[in-house]
């Protein structure tokens, strides 16, 4: 019987319990959606590195000898090891494509996940075994030759299988600004085929990098013992961390980890807010009924389940509804989006206990709220509550203290009061439109901050029309003579380690980048403030995030060496910079030549309005400034897909919690607008009364919520990494149209209840039933 | 007596339809003159409150008409009758509405909103002997001043008809006795219609008319020809 007059009651409150269904539903649905793709992720990448034994460790050096690779096996904690020849090719054909040529002589670490064709056959001297992702990108089968450039030779194999490469989640060539699979592959081949094809090599090999695996979690500390097994004879040791193949794919999966906390406990705090003021509400009208029902002989255990049971079953079936959706529509539609950017076998959607702990909390939550509401009146005597409650009472508020208080009109007045009167109510109103406020900011902001980043790249930092990405070996002297043909600068980008101390251990040093310019103004520093600055000759410049990562500052001296030699250098820090997609340090041609390294030129930056060098030698691609722009476009792209979905979540938050409140608001003074209504108010006046709290209600949220918006924003680009220095820029026009939106949605819900005023009942109010 | 204020003509008022129809009115009719002191008077489910409300612009007839001071009230629409019962009507509750958020003098100050020429609030609480009690909210007061506090109300409005629904239903002896001869007073000295509708038969010794219901229908219009002080009444 109880059952009944629940689902009676919960049809006749349908309002404030479709809200508790909703907030359920997006608390646990964003939870799912964010969790779902990144929990079978893990775990089909632990099937992937389990399978294919992937290295936890990686040591690079200009050749490892066999008793190198000997010694590191001989190394308690190493489970396994190889020696092996890492090429950057180019394809024959293919758009030449770029190509990660492993040479190998074992097949021990980092084998290849096979997807389809033969098992990797060491002594085949004829086979490769090629990127899944790259044969189906160019319709490539099992059997067909295919022929890349290496060491200034042509090699021409056949493809036996195809393949996921473990080291490479993330894979995007050199010369893209993005993810396009059609570009790079990678490729194993072993051993016998390029001594088959190269007979320079001859019998030497120079196996350039070692792979190995070990039982011990903190990988980095092994480096002591690495050291002197290879009596020093190594440049750079990497752990996974450092490999931009796994780090990249890892880092977007521990943002996804956060997203996933940080969005459902919003929701899941506006859900509690709306269960406690709705069931206060409930419960406070029907007083009568529990005093009938305990005068009655119920048990005070059993009258306070029935009143759980309202958000119980209602929160209860939210959150089944989100754990479904968001795990098998939302979360499949996230995976569907990351599946074309990260190379994982079998990723798709999966559960975890978690997402049942997520329900049972959400529900648990829920549920406590009623209970603290319904202990109130339990707490009351049966015969006391059997009578109608004493008339709320009225007492001077805050607001009365105000010096004009006197001069406002009665719908201030009584608006204050009621505010006063209930502020729990008011609390979930003002939190839930400054949430809505905060989504919104947040949403608008991140347009003009992706074209204020545009802005700062094109007209400030690029000063070109072209950049000229040459190809690996091309000489300087090449590269000079396309400078005297083009104009414009060189620049040298290579990947370094850094570190403020000399000697420092594996947890001090940082790999980054290492931009060298000639200083000819066509690549230009940006400061602290986005200014454009001009680097002191004899020092370097570093960014902005790395330098707070290393804690150095302008004057301090730091150590670099370049990632495949071993030879350290140092250098003092003339300028800390800004850039939106670049981390690292920047140096001038000079003082690079200084040291003594090799210099090699990568890219021209050219101001020259026509580039023609398509197939000439050295070169690798041409972009001009559409091109560069073209990633903020994809950007942007993102952005406004990203918009969409916030401007729903932007508008749900303030129509869910101001109707609630509205609806609290009404239900709590029905009695008083009727009798304004006999009075002689009329239905437009009553409205305005109702509307006009929801709207004080709405500013005050505005004003509360904008600010966090830029905040939310920032965390967002932040959670990115160190490499994307994003500032969020919002000026008047983002917050306007984001106050204009939410005020929108507040004006909206107060004529949700023009037709329930209209229709107010006052003989039937006026009774004095509950 | 003066002219005729109120006319109830062939008013039926009936709830539900088929087999769930009820007929809360059946061929009501009636005349009120101005600055008569009427009591309707009638058992539970008599039809006596549907009366008072359509009378008050709080519900229109099924069928017949129902003229206040030459307004058909029983075709007019709800912005009408919204401007007709600040106008017209002042109402008393048995249960007071008394809005617990305002003091007694805002409760009062409140028909400002409603009607440009309101009287002064404080006078009508004053005239009700409540002027000191201005600034406690109605939890703080009794119930026979909580129902003096909306007499007041009733009463800044200034309106023609004062219509009352068991005033005194939810007071003792003592104090009702107090709303009643405010009630009265109101119509002897001020010369207002007062409209009351109440079950008790000793009350309606004090009205000018007496319309008494039964199942609907008006069963005895009588005239008092000299109606009791409400000093002399008990009940």
């Amino acid at each position: 019987m109880l059952g009944k007059k629940m689902i009676r009651e919960i049809r006749g409150n349908i309002g404030q319990f479709l809200s508790l269904f909703i907030l359920s539903f997006l608390a646990v649905s964003l939870y799912a959606c964010m969790k779902a793709s990144n929990i079978s992720a893990y775990n089909k990448l632990d099937d992937l590195r389990s399978i294919t034994n992937c290295a936890d460790g990686w040591i690079f050096s200009e050749g490892f000898s066999s008793e190198d690779l000997s010694s590191v096996r001989n190394l308690s904690d190493v489970t396994s090891a190889q020696r092996r020849l890492h090429i950057t090719a180019t394809a024959e054909s293919h758009d030449q494509a770029q190509l990660e040529v492993y040479v190998l002589e074992e097949n021990l670490v980092s084998k290849p996940y096979y997807v389809s064709g033969e098992k990797l056959d060491l002594a085949s001297k004829d086979s490769i075994w090629i990127s899944d992702s790259f044969a189906k990108e160019w319709d490539l089968k099992i059997g067909d030759s295919f022929s890349f450039s290496a060491y200034g030779f042509t090699i021409t194999k056949k493809i036996a299988g195809t393949m996921v490469a473990p080291e490479y989640q993330y894979l995007k060539a050199d010369k893209d600004l993005d993810i396009i699979l059609k570009n790079i592959a990678v490729i194993y081949m072993p051993v016998e085929g390029l001594k088959e094809s190269l007979s320079a090599f001859g019998a030497e090999i120079p196996f350039n990098e070692l792979v190995f695996t070990t039982d011990r979690q903190d990988v980095k500390s092994m480096e002591e013992d690495l050291g002197k097994a290879l009596k020093g004879n190594y440049a750079v040791f990497c752990d996974r961390d450092d490999m931009p193949g796994i780090r990249i794919m890892k880092d977007e999966l521990t943002q996804h980890d956060q997203f996933a906390i940080t969005f459902p406990v919003v929701f899941l705090a506006i859900a509690l807010l709306v269960i406690m003021t709705t069931m206060n509400r409930m419960i406070a009208n029907q007083r009568t009924q529990i005093g009938t029902l305990r005068a009655l002989g119920m048990k005070r255990r059993k009258i306070i389940l029935h009143y759980l049971s309202y958000s119980f079953f209602v929160s209860l079936l939210g959150s089944i509804a989100g754990l479904f959706v968001g795990t098998y529509l939302m979360g499949e539609g996230l995976a569907v989006i990351f599946r074309a950017w990260y190379l994982v076998p079998g990723w798709t959607v999966e559960m975890d206990a978690s997402f049942l702990i997520v329900v049972a909390l959400v529900v648990f939550c829920c549920t406590l709220a009623t209970y603290f509401s319904c202990r109130k009146v339990m707490n009351v005597h049966p015969a006391e509550s059997l009578r109608p409650s004493s008339p709320k009472s009225g007492k001077r508020t805050l607001f009365e203290k105000l010096p004009f208080w006197g001069k406002l009109g009665f719908s201030s007045q009584y608006n204050l009061r009621d505010i006063s009167r209930g502020k729990l109510r008011a609390f979930m109103g003002i939190f839930g439109t400054a949430a809505g406020m905060m989504i919104m900011v947040a949403a608008m902001a991140s347009i003009t901050t992706i074209q204020d980043a545009s802005t700062w790249t094109f007209d400030k930092i690029q000063n070109f029309k072209n950049e000229i990405d040459f190809s690996e070996g091309i000489t300087v002297d090449q590269a000079e003579s396309y400078k005297e043909q083009y104009g414009g600068e060189l620049i040298s980008a290579s990947a370094i380690e850094i570190a403020k101390e000399p000697q420092a251990s594996s947890d001090k040093k940082r790999s980054t980048s290492l931009m060298v310019t000639e200083g000819l103004n066509n690549y230009r520093l940006t400061g602290l403030n986005r200014e454009l600055v001009e680097l002191e000759p004899g020092t370097c410049a570093i960014t902005m995030k790395l330098a707070r990562a290393l804690d150095l500052k302008e004057g301090d001296t730091f150590y670099w060496h370049l990632y495949e030699k071993n030879t350290w250098y140092e250098a003092k820090v003339g300028l800390i910079n800004r850039h939106p997609n670049f981390s690292g340090v920047t140096m001038l041609r000079a003082d690079y030549e200084e040291t003594g390294a090799e210099y090699v030129p990568t890219m021209l930056y050219s101001n020259a309005t026509s580039v023609d060098v398509e197939g000439q030698a050295g070169i690798l691609a041409v972009h001009d400034d559409k091109d560069l722009k073209e990633s903020f476009d994809i950007m942007m792209e993102m952005i406004y897909a990203m918009l969409i979905v916030f401007v729903v979540f932007a508008a749900i938050l303030p129509i869910v919690v101001l109707y609630n409140c509205g609806n609290l608001s009404f239900h709590e003074r029905i009695k008083e607008f009727a009798t304004l209504k006999v009075l002689g108010f009329t239905t437009k006046r009553i409205r305005k009364l109702l509307s006009l709290q929801n709207l004080w209600l709405s500013i005050v949220g505005l004003i509360l919520g904008a600010p966090f918006g830029t905040v939310m924003l920032q965390y967002m680009f932040d959670s990115n990494g160190d490499s994307m220095d994003y500032p969020v820029s919002a000026g008047f026009l983002v917050y306007l149209i984001s106050a204009l939106f939410v005020m929108g949605v507040s004006v909206l819900v107060s004529y949700m209840f023009n037709k329930r005023i209209r229709k107010l009942d006052m003989v039937d109010i006026l009774k004095g039933m509950d | 007596m003066g002219k005729t204020i109120v006319e109830f003509k062939n008013v039926v008022k009936q709830y539900g339809q088929g087999e769930g129809m009820q007929l809360a009115n059946n061929d009501v009719n009636f005349t009120i003159d101005e600055g008569e002191f009427v009591v309707i008077l009638g058992q539970s489910g008599a039809g006596k409150s549907t009366v008072l409300n359509m009378l008050g612009g709080m519900d229109t007839p099924t069928s017949g008409t129902v003229t206040v001071a030459g307004q058909d009230v029983s075709s007019m629409k709800d912005k009408e009758l919204s401007d007709y019962r600040a106008s017209t009507i002042g109402f008393i509750f048995q249960f007071y509405n008394l809005l617990p958020s305002l003091t007694a003098l805002e409760n009062v100050a409140l028909v400002r909103n409603i009607v440009k020429e309101a009287r002064d609030p404080m006078e009508m609480l004053r005239a009700v002997g409540l002027a000191d009690h201005a600034k406690k909210f109605p939890s703080q007061m009794s119930g026979g001043e909580q129902q003096r506090v909306s007499i007041a109300r009733a009463l800044a409005k200034d309106p023609k008809i004062i219509l009352g629904d068991e005033p005194t239903g939810a007071l003792d002896s003592e104090t009702g006795v107090i709303v009643l001869e405010l009630l009265a007073d109101l119509c002897r000295k001020d010369g207002k219609t007062v409209v009351l509708v109440t079950h008790n038969a000793d009350i309606a010794r004090c009205a000018d008319k007496v319309i008494r219901m039964k199942n609907g229908k008006v069963r005895e219009i009588r005239i008092n020809e000299s109606p009791v002080s409400v000093r002399e009444v008990e009940w």
